[in-house]
C-alpha cells in the first residue's frame, strides 16, 4: 500500500524550477469559471481560496439518506455495545507507563486540561453526543445579580444591516475564544435523529417543533402584523404622497433608529415620483421595526407595535419524554473552530495529544457556552452544541471553515485537521457564510499520508462512496468513508487516544511564510502537482510514523530546558 | 535574531565586495548585469532566510532539503553570473 515518498529526479528539477519563480507569485482576486475567487491572509493562512456559488452542491445523498442516530456514534457505543467493548479490550496496550508522552506529568496535563469540559456534565455535550448540560445547558445557570435568563428583550438592531449584525457575532466568538467562526443555515439532515446520553442511559429523539403564534392584547400588533396594514394604506396613496411622507419621516427620525444603509432625505428628494408607484410592499418589507411605528403614527393607524415575547414554544427545551425539541425558528447555527497546540499534535499518538484534544474541548466549552449566553442577552435563544445534536464536520464546511478531507475531518486553510469544532444554534437573523474550496478534495486523491499511517488502517485508500463501514458511520452520503471501529479499537490499544491522521496530514504546518508558497501552489482544484508537493512534505521529514517530542522542551509557553 | 542580522551582514558585504570588484577590474556593466546582480543576492537571502526558518521550525530535514532544491537555483545564478557578467569582461 506504501508509497515511494523519495523525491525524484524529475520532480527535484519541477521544483528546483518552481522555487525560483514561486516567490513573485500572488493570489488572483476575481472570477474563475463558477467560483468567486478571494484571499484573506489573516482568514485563510495564505491559500487561493474560492467561494462556491449558492446552487454548487456540496453534499450528494443517495434515496436512502437518514438522519445519523447518535446511539450509533462510537462514542456513544462505548457505552452500551457490550460485544463491541469485548473485542476491543482484547486490544494488547501498546505503551508503557513511563514512555515519553505517557508519564505521569503528561497525564496530569490532560486531566487539567479536561477540567472545564468535564465540568458538571459537561462533557455529555462537549465530547460524547448526549444532553445539554452543565456549561453546555438549554439554560444559563448563573448565580451573579444581572447575568442569569432573565428575557432583557430583544436587542434593537434594526440601524444595522445584517452583515453588521453578523459582524458583531463573529467578532464576540472570536474574542471569546474561537479561532475561526462561520455562520450557516440549520440543515436538518446533519440533525441526529436521536441523542444518546450514556450517563443516564437516555436515548430520546431530536426534533424540529412548530412556534406557536403569541396572541398579543387589543391595539397592539408585532412588526410582522403591522406590516401588510401599513402597506394598505401607503397603497392608497399616489407616487408624491408617499414619496413626501418618506422625505418627513426621514427628516424627522433619529437617524440611529435607521439601518446605515438608509438614503438620506436629499436623496429620495433626487428620485422620481415615478419610482414610488406601486412600491409600497418593497418599502414596508425593508422598514425597521422603529421606522414603522412613525410611518404608523404619520398615517392615522391607531396601532401599537409591541415586543413579543415569543413564548414557551419558541425555546428549545427537554419534552417529558426526554425529545430535545428544537423551535423551527432556530435556523442559524454559528459554528466555531478552535486550534489546537502544533507542538501538543506533533506528540501524536501519545497521552499528551489527548492533553491537548481535550484543551480543544474545555475551550468548546467555554467559547460555546459563553456565546449562548451572549446570545440569550441579545433577546435571542441559543442552544450550545459540542459534539452533540448535530454532526460537527458538514456543518463547519456548510459555514465556510474549511473543506472534508479523506480522514473524515474538517480540513481548515489555516490550521489544516488541527481544530476542534462547537456549534450554536440560534434564532438570531444572520448572514450566512459561503462554503470554501481552496484544493483538499484534490490533494487528497494525490495523498495518501494518514491512510497509510493509521496503526489501526481506519482510513480508506479508496475513492469516495455512499457506503460506510459499520453502523457508527452514516451511508447515503458521499464521502471518504473512515472505519471509527477501528479506530477506537487503535485508541485502546494505545491506552490513550490518538491523531496520527491529524499530525501527518501535509495541511497541519504552523503559520509562516515558508509555507505559503507551498499554500498558494496548492490553490483551487488544480492537482498538477500535488503528488510532487507530497513527496516534497515526506522528504522534509513531515508527518513521520513516529512522534515528534517537543512538546515540553520548545521554547513556546516558556523555556524549560537549556 | 542573530542569524538575520548575519544574513543581513553578509548580503550588504557580498555587495559591496562585488562593487569594489567591478571597480578594481575596470569591469562596464549594464544597467541589467547589475540588476541581475541583486536580483541573485535578493535570491540568496531567500535560500539562507528558508533554511534558518526550517531549522527554527525545528524541522531540519526541511531545511537541507528545502534549502539544497532552491540553493542549487542560487548555485546555478552565481555561476551564470560569473561566467556572462563579471568573468567574460575581465578576460
Ligand atoms: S485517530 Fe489514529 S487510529 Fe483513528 S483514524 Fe486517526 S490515525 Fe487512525
Ligand atoms: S493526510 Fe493527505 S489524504 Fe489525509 S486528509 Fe490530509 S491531505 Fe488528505
Amino acid at each position: 500500500m506504501s508509497k515511494q515518498s523519495k523525491i525524484s529526479r524529475r520532480d527535484f528539477l519541477k521544483l528546483s524550477s518552481l522555487a525560483a519563480f514561486a516567490l513573485p507569485l500572488t493570489t488572483k482576486v476575481g472570477q474563475l469559471g463558477n467560483y468567486d475567487l478571494i484571499e484573506s491572509k489573516e482568514k485563510f493562512g495564505g491559500f487561493t481560496i474560492k467561494t462556491l456559488k449558492d446552487d454548487d452542491p456540496l453534499f450528494e445523498f443517495g434515496p436512502n439518506y437518514t438522519r445519523f442516530d447518535a446511539t450509533n456514534a462510537i462514542l456513544s457505543r462505548v457505552w452500551w455495545d457490550d460485544e463491541f467493548n469485548e473485542k476491543a479490550d482484547a486490544t494488547e496496550t501498546v505503551y508503557e507507563k513511563n514512555d515519553p508522552g505517557y508519564t505521569q506529568v503528561d497525564k496530569a496535563l490532560s486531566a487539567g486540561a479536561a477540567y472545564v469540559a468535564m465540568y458538571e456534565g459537561t462533557d455529555s455535550s462537549i465530547g460524547y453526543l448526549g444532553l445539554h448540560k452543565g456549561l453546555m445547558g438549554l439554560d444559563p445557570k448563573v448565580n451573579a445579580p444581572g447575568q442569569g435568563p432573565s428575557f432583557d428583550g430583544r436587542w434593537e438592531h434594526d440601524h444595522l444591516t445584517s452583515e453588521e449584525v453578523t459582524a458583531i457575532v463573529k467578532k464576540a466568538s472570536l474574542f471569546l475564544g474561537a479561532s475561526m467562526v462561520g455562520v450557516t443555515d440549520m440543515n436538518e439532515k446533519w440533525l441526529y435523529s436521536h441523542y444518546y446520553d450514556g450517563f443516564s442511559q437516555t436515548r430520546a429523539p431530536i426534533k424540529v417543533t412548530k412556534v406557536e403564534k403569541v396572541e398579543l392584547p387589543e391595539g397592539q400588533v408585532s412588526p410582522e402584523d403591522a406590516k401588510p396594514l401599513i402597506k394598505a394604506e401607503l397603497e392608497k396613496m399616489d407616487g408624491q404622497e408617499v414619496k413626501d411622507l418618506l422625505i418627513d419621516v426621514l427628516e424627522n427620525i433619529d437617524p440611529s433608529l435607521l439601518p446605515s444603509n438608509a438614503p438620506s432625505p436629499s436623496f429620495v428628494k433626487a428620485v422620481p415620483v415615478s419610482k414610488f408607484e406601486g412600491q409600497a410592499g418593497q418599502l414596508v418589507s425593508n422598514l425597521p421595526k422603529l421606522a414603522l411605528g412613525v410611518i404608523a403614527e404619520k398615517l392615522g393607524l391607531d396601532i401599537e407595535i409591541a415586543e413579543v415575547d415569543p413564548g414557551e414554544s419558541a425555546k428549545p427545551r427537554y419534552l417529558e419524554d426526554g425529545t430535545l425539541a428544537i423551535p423551527e425558528t432556530m435556523n442559524k447555527v454559528i459554528v466555531l473552530a478552535f486550534e489546537e497546540d502544533y507542538d501538543g499534535i506533533e506528540s501524536a499518538p501519545t497521552h499528551l495529544t489527548v492533553a491537548i484534544t481535550q484543551d480543544g474541548y474545555s475551550k468548546m466549552a467555554i467559547t460555546g457556552g459563553s456565546l449562548a449566553q451572549f446570545i440569550r442577552k441579545l433577546g435571542y435563544n441559543a442552544i450550545p452544541c459540542g459534539n452533540n445534536t448535530n454532526i460537527s464536520v458538514p456543518m463547519a464546511i456548510e459555514a465556510g471553515l474549511g473543506e472534508n478531507g479523506r480522514s473524515g475531518m474538517l480540513i481548515t486553510p489555516k490550521y489544516g485537521p488541527r481544530v476542534r469544532i462547537a456549534k450554536v444554534i440560534t434564532d438570531m437573523p444572520l448572514e450566512n457564510d459561503k462554503p470554501i474550496k481552496f484544493g483538499v478534495e484534490e490533494f487528497c486523491k494525490s495523498c495518501m499520508k494518514c491512510a497509510e499511517l493509521c496503526p489501526s488502517q481506519a482510513i480508506s485508500y479508496e475513492d469516495k462512496t455512499m457506503g460506510s463501514a459499520n453502523i457508527s458511520s452514516n451511508s447515503d452520503v458521499l464521502k471518504w468513508s473512515s472505519n471509527p471501529e477501528k479506530c477506537w479499537e487503535g485508541w485502546v490499544a494505545n491506552g490513550s487516544g490518538c491523531g496520527i491522521c491529524i499530525r501527518v496530514c501535509p495541511f497541519n504546518k504552523p503559520e509562516s511564510w515558508l509555507h505559503d508558497v507551498t499554500r498558494i501552489m496548492i490553490g483551487a482544484e488544480s492537482g498538477s502537482i500535488d503528488s510532487l508537493l507530497v513527496n516534497l512534505d515526506d522528504a522534509g521529514g513531515y508527518g513521520k510514523k513516529e512522534p515528534n517530542m517537543v512538546f515540553w522542551d520548545s521554547d513556546k509557553f516558556i523555556h524549560i530546558k537549556d | 535574531m542573530f542569524a538575520h542580522l548575519l544574513i543581513g551582514a553578509l548580503a550588504g558585504a557580498s555587495l559591496l565586495l562585488l562593487v569594489d570588484y567591478a571597480r578594481k577590474k575596470e569591469l562596464t556593466l549594464k544597467w541589467w548585469h547589475w540588476l541581475l546582480t541583486i536580483l541573485g543576492i535578493i535570491y540568496a537571502i531567500f535560500v539562507l532566510e528558508l533554511i534558518v526558518g526550517f531549522f527554527s521550525e525545528g524541522a531540519p530535514q526541511a531545511a537541507l532539503v528545502m534549502g539544497g532544491m532552491t540553493g542549487i537555483v542560487g548555485v546555478v545564478w552565481g555561476v551564470l553570473l560569473r561566467r556572462f557578467v563579471f568573468a567574460k569582461q575581465s578576460a
